[in-house]
């Protein structure tokens, strides 16, 4: 078949960056079968595209970028989610959740950190500092320029540090 | 607590377990045997992300020198392959409806005429190359007689159109093979076979084309019919008024005769039909443009067949031209003052080409 070659070729792109997309979910949504979900939806998506005959440039950078969409979206399912949730429940949502991931996995102390940053910057840094990628290809997955990306991870980093230093005093 | 550092570094041992990974990839696998690529390409990963690069490489191919100096290729010659095997493979890529296909097959069914009709001027003519270009040409005309009735089906004005021009073009070659047969024993021998196949094949079109001038008859919007087809019709004689005007100025009036002749009939019939028109009578109106357009076109395909020899006879007095389709060795049958009206021909795809060697040769 014509098309064998191609394929291949991107089964293997699967078996290089499945780990890292799954990693990065993972610290964007703090769920392990939430974040294997979007991995998986994250490679479907990319084929889907390709599969068009649509153009690619840099095919990497592509896949974080269709990952990233699709955490947005997640979250913005989890809102309404909860809000239908608070409208018949009460507002009872979420905490069990974090914490049962929190005792069975690694990078847990990660994850309570990342908690308490706001999106904005554990976007730039998981991407930075977990899924090692330069801050010129998270500017080019981001759509924003390097320098704001650098700004950003500046400003995140402090403000980690600053909820370490937080920890540490309450302990 | 740990420094930030080591934490990240903890974060980063975090994976799928092998099973996780193998059994996303199983389900990825089926999502992609259900939504294959849409354009698969030969030449790899990079071009099929780069379309506009392929269409570069085949628009260099098109416009290169190869493709062009194979488009007059005759078989046996180096060339001949990418002629038949490239370009008009690549034009049957774009042939996409089955009007344009048996367009398309009308005209490379008339390219195996052409190329049997010079190889025989040449003299170079083998049994073996003849049976090959009527193998090919009875192809070409199956796929015509396809195609047609795929459109007949859905608009059968477009199919009486179609095998109308294809109707021309096997009359204008069976006025050309019939010619070349009377010059020498050897090319009526020769060419026997051919002129069997296209007098069979005119006779087919023909009665297709009465067959779907009955039905057009009985169509309600028969003057709407009259009218399109005097358009077109008035649109071709314009056509190959100014084809044979510039090929006059060129080659001077008597090489153009014949075809002036036949562009006269078809002005005529075109007369004829004008009168019916105005009297109403569609049905008679209707079939006068329809011949009076097939009439004109027969008078282009037979300039072109003597515009060819003319250029051909040119290139032979004078010094070769780069065309790999001119042949070196002279041939006794064809010199300039030969009585033959219509030699060799072969199809004329890049007129500015054809027009500078010309140029040249006179």
């Amino acid at each position: 078949m014509i098309g064998n070659e191609q394929e291949k070729e991107f089964l293997k792109l699967y078996d290089d960056l499945a780990d890292p997309i799954f990693r990065h979910c993972f610290f964007r949504v703090s769920d392990r079968e939430k974040a294997k979900d979007i991995m998986q939806e994250t490679f479907t998506r990319t084929w889907e595209y390709l599969a068009k005959g649509e153009t690619v440039k840099n095919l990497k950078a592509f896949v974080y970028r269709v990952a990233n969409n699709l955490i947005i979206d997640s979250y913005r399912k989890k809102k309404e989610d909860s809000l239908d949730r608070m409208q018949e429940d009460g507002f009872d949502i979420g905490v069990d959740e974090r914490e049962k991931i929190m005792d069975m996995l690694s990078g847990r102390e990660v994850i309570a950190l990342m908690a308490d940053l706001g999106d904005k910057y554990r976007e730039v840094i998981v991407m930075r500092y977990i899924d090692d990628l330069m801050p010129r290809e998270i500017a080019e997955i981001i759509g924003e320029s390097e320098n704001v990306i650098s700004v950003r991870l500046h400003r995140g980093l402090r403000q980690l540090r600053d909820l370490i230093k937080k920890s540490e005093e309450l302990s | 607590m740990k420094t930030l550092k080591q934490l990240f570094n903890e974060a980063r041992q975090l994976s799928l377990t092998a099973e996780e990974k193998a059994q996303a990839k199983h389900i990825l696998r089926a999502q992609m045997a259900l939504q294959p690529l849409a354009k698969p390409t030969l030449l790899g990963w990079r071009l099929l992300f780069k379309p506009l690069t392929l269409v570069a490489v085949v628009v260099l191919l098109l416009s290169g020198g190869v493709s062009l100096a194979a488009e007059k290729a005759l078989p046996g010659e180096f060339l001949y392959p990418v002629k038949v095997n490239f370009n008009e493979e690549m034009r049957a890529l774009w042939a996409i409806s089955a009007t344009a296909k048996a367009n398309l097959d009308t005209e490379l069914a008339t390219r195996r005429l052409e190329e049997a009709e010079k190889l025989s001027a040449q003299a170079k003519l083998s049994p073996q190359v003849r049976a090959q270009l009527e193998t090919k040409f009875q192809a070409h005309v199956e796929k015509v007689k396809t195609q047609v009735a795929k459109v007949a089906s859905q608009d059968s004005e477009a199919a009486a159109a179609v095998t109308a021009d294809f109707e021309a073009s096997l009359k204008a070659h069976n006025q050309i093979l019939t010619e070349l047969s009377g010059t020498n024993k050897r090319q009526a021998q020769e060419l026997q076979p051919i002129l069997v196949k296209v007098m069979v094949e005119q006779q087919v079109a023909s009665d297709e084309r009465v067959k779907a001038d009955k039905k057009t008859a009985a169509r309600a919007d028969v003057e709407a019919v009259a009218e399109g087809r005097r358009e077109a019709a008035k649109n071709k004689i314009e056509e190959v008024e100014g084809f044979i005007q510039k090929q006059t100025e060129r080659s001077g009036v008597e090489v153009m005769a014949r075809a002036e002749a036949r562009l006269a009939q078809a002005r005529k019939l075109f007369a004829e039909g004008e009168v019916k028109l105005s009297a109403k009578d569609y049905n008679a109106a209707f079939k006068l443009f329809g011949q009076a357009h097939t009439t004109a076109q027969e008078a282009k395909l037979l300039a072109r067949a003597r515009l060819e020899r003319e250029e051909e006879n040119d290139g032979e007095k004078a010094t070769p031209t780069p065309s790999s389709s001119v042949s070196a060795t002279p041939d006794s049958t064809i010199s300039p003052t030969s009585k033959i009206d219509i030699t060799a021909s072969g199809s004329v795809q890049f007129d500015l080409e054809e027009e500078d060697e010309i140029g040249e040769g006179n």
